[in-house]
């Protein structure tokens, strides 16, 4: 899995979080280190389709939370990636 | 680095900056970043104008850019400047036609060619790196014969040809199309058992190039425009498509 939108909202999907801890909690999770033009560009687009938000903060690094409808979202492409994962398992074992 | 990255990030829209601008800085000033972050950051801000610029200014500056390149490439380009030698013979019929051919085969011939370059030392950087036979080969491209229109007033009663020879110095290109011209007149007297009854003479003798042919720079600016149009509409397309389809990448 290599879709910086949905490396970010598997990241916000584990709890809040600003851009540094997001880089940070994806390089660990998935090995991907998204570069901060990457990891922008991806949090603008997510911003703009309602799937994530920015939660209020004080400091300048702003968290976001994943939405309801990123959610709903991400659990349908995981869907999809796990039935793509299994399939090409199962042939690799059968091959 | 960080510096560096923090002016990039000014390449950005000025409406992202407005939103995003203070924790971007945040982030940058939270990482380490690398050169690999710094092209990272200059591949997002650009990506982000393609897709706040309108179509219309994003051509515009393609097209801007693509005359630029091409001007400069055309300045990589060697100069190259032609002589032309204008020749008539009489009687305009078949035996004098034959008699022109072998008297061109002569002329360009690898041996006749192998002494003109020797005698006026062309393509001295060529001849660092390749064989006399590829330096031969290169001036047999840039010799041109070819006939002059009908129409011409020179060519009632008579075959009219053009010799040309394309050099990148003018004295140079014209010193060597007279040597082409006077081995041209000399052949013509040398075998006078072949030749009873034509005349050549030279109307328009070797000619002193003053403006280069080539490189066209209005052609290289063109074709600069043309790719710089077509490069900005295929990005446009491309960015605008996979935003519109995708969540995307970047």
């Amino acid at each position: 899995m290599s879709d910086p939108s949905l490396l970010v909202l598997s990241s916000l999907a584990g709890g809040d979080k600003h851009g540094y801890a997001m880089m940070e909690d994806i390089e660990r999770f998935s090995g991907a280190r998204l570069g901060p033009g990457t990891l922008y560009g991806a949090i603008t687009r997510l911003e703009e389709r309602g799937w994530i938000r920015p939660v209020e903060s004080n400091d300048r690094r702003q968290p976001y939370a994943i939405t309801r409808a990123g959610r709903e979202y991400l659990r349908a492409q995981l869907a999809n990636l796990d039935r793509v994962v299994r399939a090409g398992l199962r042939r690799l074992k059968n091959a | 680095m960080k510096r560096i990255i923090r002016f990039l990030a000014k390449l950005y829209p000025s409406g992202w900056r407005k939103r995003y601008g203070a924790e971007f800085d945040a982030l940058l000033e939270d990482a380490t970043p690398s050169a690999r972050d710094a092209f990272d950051v200059f591949c997002g801000g650009f990506k982000m104008q393609m897709t706040t610029w309108s179509v219309r200014r994003i051509t515009l500056a393609f097209s801007v850019a693509g005359i630029l390149v091409a001007t400069a490439v055309s300045f990589a380009v060697p100069v190259h400047y032609h002589s032309q030698a204008v020749f008539t013979a009489t009687p305009a019929d078949e035996s004098t036609r034959r008699l022109l051919d072998n008297l061109e085969r002569s002329v360009v011939s690898r041996e006749s060619l192998a002494a003109v370059i020797q005698k006026h030392n062309l393509y001295p950087r060529d001849h660092a790196r390749m064989s006399l036979d590829d330096v031969i080969d290169k001036m047999q491209r840039h010799i041109r014969f070819y006939p002059m229109p009908l129409a011409s007033p020179l060519n009632r009663d008579a075959l009219t040809f053009a010799v040309q020879f394309d050099y990148s110095d003018p004295q140079a290109a014209q010193q060597v199309n007279e040597e082409l011209a006077s081995r041209f007149m000399e052949g013509m007297n040398i075998a006078p058992q072949l030749n009873s009854h034509s005349t050549l003479r030279l109307p328009e003798p070797p000619s002193l190039p003053i403006t280069a042919v080539a490189p066209n720079r209005t052609q290289f600016a063109a074709v600069g425009l043309f790719a710089g149009l077509l490069a900005g509409i295929t990005l446009v397309v491309l960015v605008r498509s996979r935003r519109g389809t995708t969540v995307g990448n970047g």
